[in-house]
């Protein structure tokens, strides 16, 4: 995960306060504590809280508080809620200057009950300043009932999520590849703030460099899709840095998280497969809602007080609850350990949950728990910065992802870089605008032993362009070109990889393959491959680690008929049940780990044959891989530790040494 | 609190979950009739589709003629991208979803490729226009949305209590207020104010309603397995019928003119 915590509850249910009468409330807390449940979550409907006159909510949170139970409350609008307009206000969605439109020019519709309708846009003043008065109304009522209530308030968790940014897409962009068109708000309205903020963003003296004249480049026709990625990044961030400072002007002692909200079902991408399922009366495609579960975890967002986690919701109101229950356990558990195992989660309906069978609601506590106390984890291996999270990347990175899975991560802010201690590698999408603080950071990433990957581009300013000159002059260099030309500088103990863009291809089959090569070559520079293989393109492997360092793998069988095949390692290992082996360790047994421990009937091989059952997992803990990214991240750390005594090493010299400057060079050369 | 528009309440009632189908492959064999694979397409090039029993989603970009040259047991009907948003657009007017599919279902107007008419190897492939859609509509919704609107008032509600749950479902009670014959809303009723022993009568509760919302009420009182077995008859009407007569149903308060809707819809079919 980049940056992320533990999560303490993986699975949180859903109980949807303003359906419930007042009388029953408490029973219905009461009920839910009896069967073990003493964290609930709810989302906060805009419009319910605009016209609760019987406090409802008040009412709701001193019935939980009186239990003891914890609570999180989302506030941030959402999709997908079972409230007229998902809980927006209706006269501002019936505006049709209020609402969004989507890089085709058409409404972002979203097509779940109780009502279809069209997303407002976040940048219309109308709705900013509703919003503004919703939050500080919550804001006075969390104050106030810290008042009256005192301790009760740490209970209660504030949840501010990422909203409708990622939902501005043409359904007709995003079918094929979800997230492959160019996302963002082009209302009527957004066009002028969008001018203004590119002109202010570029009066910055780095882009005037070296005269004035040089900031109109940054402003031409030809820079629009990069412009308008880049402000949709930002207006997002604004977004959420607003909404973080309104909910604590007042109630500062209630906790607030904020989280990256999925609702695969509201996606876009489904939005033309609703209608042919609306149409025909069919049952929800389960096929692509489990695509859209890996699609979403690809996503590493940043929030205004740290990383958001990524948490993904089902509702009981789209294609999901259609589904048999083989496939929504699949879903859930699928959806609970790649969100889970990188600090997120899943929110369900609290009636859909106990629908489920008691064994398998027992199973995936177990998994839950594990991934709560820190024992399951997926580890991040490769990142991919873009200059806008939702909009379609390049070619580089539907290949990364491919690979990797959900140990890529795709990310837009250079502040969750600093934060990452696992990645080994960077790669830069070419339409990220390059600073000179921006280069500095990644070299100094580099410099700990990683490998970044920078496009030659137009989009570095002069001031950045300098700096990497002055970056690769000093370094040794290497000069491959296999289809992409690229050139390897060394860099501390890390690695910058500097690469042509591939112009000259005319055949998107040709150019497809010249990438394929250079991200075999830049992962194996990178030193990352992957854990194991299957030998059935049916079976996929969510790839996560124990505590200890060990590994766990899930194999997935994502179809509806039973597959047999091998899962290749590339050296000798056993392999024994992991559900078994973190059941042991819950209890307080010795772990099964290490080829001594493993069942009598575990020989070490680098071959298993597996049965996988109908939209089955197989959980399977492997002892005995000599992990080569084990080492790497031993090396890794070395050199992160490195890096940080020079720095700190220079910080004291600067501050202690009169002389001791920039100008000084490095410590070595002070001294040889 | 009592929303508008309570989708939940209204689906577990009357979009009740249907059963995942045989996987197409059995119906390749000659064990029933395929069901048909749903796209939507722009020219010639496929946006999505869908198909029960069956991941379709590889097709997405390809052209359709490949795609019907290929999978020669199973029709395709295609909407063209530009209608389906026009009709998509078209329901944001409407209020709750119950209307807005509906709406979409009286529109979708697709066009058919036909089984039998495609062969591997690519001959001309024949487009049909105008299909009637096989959709299921509950019974009750099917009826006061047909004919029976002209006989029945302009504004009324049927509220429906299931004694006992229903499978996956917690709704027991259920509102739905008709106007000119259209569902109008939808809701889990309150009935607080009754107190627990008024609330359970009957008679009470309808008359309740009936004074809240202005509008006169008809309850329909039965077990739930009963409208569970409704729901999964046959002629669902004749079922109604019986039950009333045997007391299995209650209707609250009793309408001779609706007994006699209810059979004549039941054993004469119309």
């Amino acid at each position: 995960m980049v940056g992320g915590e533990v999560n303490p509850y993986p699975i949180q249910l859903l109980v949807n306060y303003w359906e419930m009468r007042p009388s029953v409330m408490g029973a219905r807390l009461d009920a839910l504590l009896r069967r073990g449940v003493a964290h609930i979550a709810t989302f906060v409907p805009w419009q319910a809280v605009e016209s609760d006159i019987s406090h409802t909510l008040t009412r709701f949170l001193l019935a939980a508080a009186e239990r003891k139970m914890t609570l999180s409350l989302i506030l941030t609008p959402e999709v997908g809620i079972h409230y007229p307009y998902s809980g927006l206000p209706k006269d501002i969605v019936m505006k049709p200057e209020n609402l969004a439109q989507h890089s085709q020019k058409g409404p972002v519709t979203v097509s779940l009950p109780p009502n279809c309708f069209g997303l407002p846009s976040l940048l219309s003043p109308e709705f900013n300043k509703r919003y503004s008065s919703f939050l500080s109304r919550m804001d006075s009522l969390l104050a106030d009932f810290k008042r009256t209530h005192g301790k009760s308030l740490q209970n209660i968790q504030v949840v501010l999520s990422g909203s409708f940014w990622k939902y501005y897409r043409s359904a007709r962009e995003s079918t094929g590849n979800p997230f492959g068109g160019l996302a963002g708000d082009y209302s009527g309205g957004m066009a002028l703030e969008f001018r203004q903020r590119v002109d202010y963003f570029y009066s910055q003296p780095e882009f005037s460099d070296p005269n004035p004249a040089a900031a109109s480049r940054w402003k031409t026709r030809a820079m629009e899709n990069v412009n308008y990625r880049w402000f949709h990044q930002q207006s997002e961030s604004v977004f959420r840095h607003r909404s973080y400072q309104m909910v604590r002007r007042k109630a500062v002692s209630a906790g607030v998280r904020e989280i990256e909200l999925f609702t695969p079902e509201a996606d876009p991408a489904l939005s033309y497969n609703h209608f042919l399922q609306t149409v025909s009366g069919g049952l929800g495609d389960f096929h692509r809602l489990s695509a859209l579960v890996d699609e979403s975890a690809a996503f590493s967002t940043m929030g205004a007080g740290g990383p958001a986690a990524p948490f993904l919701r089902w509702s009981s109101l789209g294609g999901f609850r259609s589904l048999c229950d083989a496939e929504k356990q699949f879903l859930i558990l699928k959806s609970l350990l790649v969100m889970g195992g990188l600090g997120g989660g899943i929110y369900l309906e609290e009636e859909e949950w106990f629908a489920l069978s008691a064994s398998f609601r027992a199973r995936a506590e177990a998994f839950a728990r594990a991934i709560a106390h820190g024992e399951l984890a997926i580890r991040t291996r490769a990142l991919y910065l873009t200059p806008h999270l939702w909009s379609g990347s390049a070619p580089l990175w539907r290949e990364l992802f491919s690979r990797l899975g959900p140990e890529a991560r795709l990310l837009s802010a250079l502040d969750l870089l600093e934060r990452d201690r696992e990645a080994g590698l960077l790669i830069v999408d070419p339409a990220f605008i390059l600073t000179r603080e921006a280069v500095q950071k990644l070299s100094a990433w580099a410099r700990s032993g990683r490998t970044v990957v920078l496009p030659r581009s137009t989009l570095y300013t002069e001031l950045a362009r300098a700096e990497l000159e002055l970056l690769v002059a000093s370094s040794k260099r290497m000069d491959i070109d296999l289809g992409v030309r690229y050139r390897v500088h060394e860099l501390g103990d890390g690695k910058l990889i500097v690469h042509e863009l591939p112009g000259g291809i005319s055949n998107s089959q040709e150019e497809l393959a010249a990438w394929q090569t250079f991200l075999t070559a830049l992962l194996s520079l990178a030193e990352i491959e992957g854990y194991c293989k299957v030998s059935d393109s049916r079976l996929a492997v969510i790839p996560m680690e124990r505590k200890g360092r060990e590994l766990g793998i899930f194999v997935m069988n994502g179809t509806r008929r039973a597959v047999s095949g091998d899962v290749v390692f590339g050296g000798k290992v056993v392999v024994s049940d992991l559900a078994v082996a973190i059941s042991a360790t819950s209890q307080g047994l010795a772990p099964a780990s290490g080829p001594g421990s493993a069942s009598p009937s575990s020989v070490p091989s680098n071959r298993f044959s597996l049965d996988v059952p109908p939209c089955g997992f197989l959980p399977l803990a492997v002892n005995g891989l000599s992990l080569a990214s084990e080492e790497n991240r031993e090396r890794l750390a070395a050199a992160q530790l490195a890096q940080a005594t020079r720095e700190s090493v220079t910080a004291a010299a600067q501050a202690e040494l009169p002389g001791f400057g920039q100008g000084t060079g490095a410590i070595g050369d002070l001294w040889n | 609190m009592e929303l508008t528009y309570d989708w939940n309440c209204f689906q577990s009632m009357f979009y009740p979950k249907r059963r995942a189908p045989a996987s197409a492959a059995n119906a390749n064999a000659g064990s029933e009739a395929a069901a048909p694979v749903f796209l939507v397409v722009e020219e010639e090039r496929i946006l999505s589709v869908f198909g029960e029993g069956e991941d379709f989603s590889s097709w997405i970009g390809a052209g359709y003629p490949q795609m019907a040259a290929e999978i020669t047991h199973r029709e395709l009907i295609l909407f063209e991208r530009k209608d389906v948003d026009r009709w998509m657009s078209g329901a944001l007017a409407l209020p709750h979803f119950h209307d807005q599919v509906e709406f979409l279902r009286q529109n979708a107007a697709p066009k058919v490729l036909s089984r039998g008419r495609l062969r591997k190897g690519g001959r001309t492939l024949l487009l049909r226009q105008g299909l009637e859609m096989p959709v299921y509509r509950h019974f009750i919704l099917e009826a006061i949305q047909g004919w029976w609107a002209k006989v029945l008032p302009s504004s009324y509600g049927i509220l429906i209590r299931l004694e006992g749950a229903l499978p996956g479902t917690y709704v027991k009670d259920v509102l739905v207020v008709i106007r000119r014959g259209r569902v109008d809303s939808f809701c889990e009723p309150d009935f607080t104010i009754l107190g627990r022993e008024r609330s359970r009568q009957p008679e009470d509760v309808v008359r309740y309603l009936s004074e809240k919302h202005l509008v006169p009420v008809q309850g329909l009182f039965l077990p739930a397995e009963l409208w569970q077995r409704w729901i999964e008859a046959e002629n669902p009407w004749r079922e109604v019928a019986l039950a009333v007569r045997t007391d299995r149903a209650k209707l609250v308060p009793f309408r001779w003119s609706l007994v006699t809707l209810a059979a004549t819809r039941g054993f004469l079919g119309i």
